[in-house]
C-alpha cells in the first residue's frame, strides 16, 4: 500500500477538498497556476469524453424534420422584451456622486424589504389613496 | 447589327465562344466596376447597428468618458416603477455594448486605454445587479404577502365592507375608484375586461365579494329585499356587472327577476365556464356595436 493512501485516509473531508494538489520532490507544497496545478476547474466545451456534451446553451431551438431540414420552434427561441417607452426614458446608467444616498427604515417589519405585511400595507394604502408620488424626506430616511 | 460583348466577365467570354452564341442584350450598358471603398457605401441613418456607437463616432477617447458618477443604489431603485427599472436595464445594456466595442478597439492596438472603458462598464454592471436585487425583493415580497393575506385577508375585507356599508353616500367618484382599486389589487380584476382575460377561482371570489357588497348596500334603499339571498353566480355577476349605484342595482334586480322565472340554478362546478361565457358575450356585443357604428359613419 502506498503511503499517500494512508495519509489521505487520516485527513478530514474538508481538508481533503482544500488540499494543495502538488508537492515538489523534496516534499514542500506547491501552490499557484501551472499545467498540472488545480484540476478542479469547470470543464470547457472542448473537454470531456465522447459522452459529455457541454454546449453553449445556444442551440436546441428546433428539430430536424424527415427531409433533413431544420425547423425552428419559435416557442423555444429566446426573446428579449424591450420596453415600449425606452425612447422616453430619461434615466442614465450612473448617477452623480454628489447625490445623497437615501436610507430605508423597516421599523415594525421583521423581514425588511421582503416583508409580506409591509407589502399588504402598501396595497391598503393604494386602495385608499390611489397612486401617489413617492414622499421625499429631508433626512433621506424613507420607508422601504 | 453590332453585338456588345461583356468585357469584365470571363464567364461571358466563355459563353460567347459556346455554340449557343450567347450575347448580352445591346440595350444593357456596361459600366466600369464600382471600386470598393468606404466612400461608396451608404449607410442608413437609422441603421440598427448605430446603437453600438456614440454619436456615430468610431471610438471615444478616455477623456470623453471620464464621468465621476456612481452606480444607482438599491435604496434609490426601490422608489422606481417596473417600467422605469425595465427601461433603465436596457439603457445600461446599450451603454455597456458601446463600451465593450470601444474597449475591444483599444485592445486590438494593445492600448491600456481599454481598461478605462472596462472600469466604467463594471460600474454600470453594478447598477444592473442592483436592479435585479430590487426585482427579486419585490417577487419575494409578493409571495410573502400572499401567504400573509391567507391569514389576515378576511379581516381586512370585512373591515372594508363595514366601512362601505356604514358610509352614507357611496355614489361618489372616491368610492367608485376605491372599489375599482380593491378589485384590481386583491382579486386581479382589471377595470376594462378584454379577450385575454381568463376567469379563475380568484376572479370568482372577487365577483362574489363585490356583487354581495353592492347588493347589501342598496337592497334596502331600493326596496328589493324580497329577492332575499342571491342564489347563484349568475345573479351575483349581474349585480357585479352593473354600476355601484342604487339605479344600477335596481336594474340588476329586474334582470334577476327575469332569470328566476326560468328556475335555473348554476352548480358550483360550472361557475367558471358560465362567467367566462358572460364576459365573452359582452365583449362580442361591444365589438359588434363598434362595427355597426363604423358602418353608419
Amino acid at each position: 500500500m502506498k503511503a499517500s493512501q494512508i495519509l489521505a485516509f487520516k485527513q478530514t473531508a474538508e481538508t481533503f477538498l482544500t488540499r494543495p494538489w502538488k508537492t515538489y520532490r523534496d516534499g514542500t507544497l506547491f501552490y499557484g497556476q501551472s499545467k498540472s496545478g488545480n484540476k478542479r476547474l469547470p470543464l470547457s466545451t472542448k473537454q470531456g469524453n465522447k459522452n459529455f456534451y457541454k454546449g453553449t446553451r445556444s442551440s436546441g431551438i428546433g428539430r430536424l424534420n424527415k427531409f433533413g431540414k431544420y425547423k425552428i420552434d419559435y416557442n423555444r427561441v429566446r426573446t428579449f422584451v424591450v420596453p415600449e417607452t425606452l425612447d422616453e426614458c430619461v434615466l442614465k446608467p450612473l448617477v452623480s456622486s454628489k447625490a445623497p444616498i437615501p436610507k430605508n427604515s423597516f421599523k415594525g417589519y421583521d423581514l425588511g424589504a421582503v416583508d409580506g405585511r409591509l407589502y399588504l400595507d402598501k396595497i391598503k394604502e393604494f386602495i385608499e389613496t390611489g397612486k401617489t408620488e413617492f414622499p421625499r424626506s429631508e433626512t433621506y430616511v424613507e420607508r422601504g | 447589327m453590332f453585338k456588345q460583348l461583356a468585357k469584365f466577365s470571363t464567364s461571358a467570354r466563355s459563353l460567347a465562344r459556346s455554340r449557343k452564341q450567347y450575347r448580352i442584350s445591346p440595350h444593357i450598358k456596361l459600366r466600369p466596376p464600382i471600386v470598393p471603398s468606404i466612400d461608396n457605401i451608404e449607410i442608413k441613418e437609422d441603421h440598427a447597428l448605430w446603437q453600438f456607437f456614440e454619436d456615430k463616432s468610431f471610438v471615444r477617447t478616455p477623456e470623453q468618458i471620464t464621468f465621476t458618477g456612481r452606480a444607482w443604489t438599491v435604496q434609490e431603485l426601490r422608489r422606481k416603477s417596473f417600467e422605469d427599472l425595465h427601461s433603465l436595464w436596457y439603457v445600461c445594456l446599450k451603454e455597456r455594448n458601446k463600451l465593450y466595442r470601444e474597449s475591444h478597439v483599444y485592445d486590438q492596438i494593445e492600448s491600456l486605454r481599454s481598461q478605462e472603458f472596462e472600469g466604467l462598464s463594471e460600474q454600470i454592471r453594478q447598477t444592473m445587479i442592483h436592479i435585479r436585487q430590487v426585482i427579486t425583493e419585490r417577487e419575494m415580497a409578493v409571495r410573502n404577502a400572499q401567504a400573509e393575506f391567507e391569514v389576515i385577508g378576511d379581516e381586512y375585507l370585512d373591515e372594508f365592507k363595514d366601512n362601505y356599508l356604514k358610509e352614507e353616500n357611496v355614489e361618489t367618484d372616491e368610492w367608485y375608484n376605491k372599489l375599482e382599486r380593491l378589485q384590481y389589487a386583491i382579486f386581479g380584476i382589471p377595470d376594462v375586461l378584454d379577450t385575454s382575460l381568463i376567469v379563475d377561482v380568484k376572479f370568482l371570489e372577487g365577483v362574489r365579494y363585490i356583487g354581495q357588497l353592492k347588493y347589501e348596500k342598496f337592497a334596502s334603499s331600493i326596496g328589493r329585499e324580497d329577492i332575499g339571498k342571491l342564489r347563484d353566480i349568475a345573479e351575483i355577476y349581474t349585480v357585479f356587472e352593473e354600476s355601484a349605484t342604487a339605479d344600477g342595482v335596481k336594474e340588476a334586480c329586474q334582470k334577476i327577476d327575469e332569470y328566476r322565472e326560468s328556475e335555473l340554478v348554476i352548480p358550483g362546478s360550472k361557475e367558471i365556464q358560465v362567467v367566462q361565457g358572460f364576459i365573452d358575450d359582452k365583449i362580442k356585443q361591444a365589438e359588434s356595436d363598434l362595427t355597426e357604428e363604423e358602418i353608419k359613419e
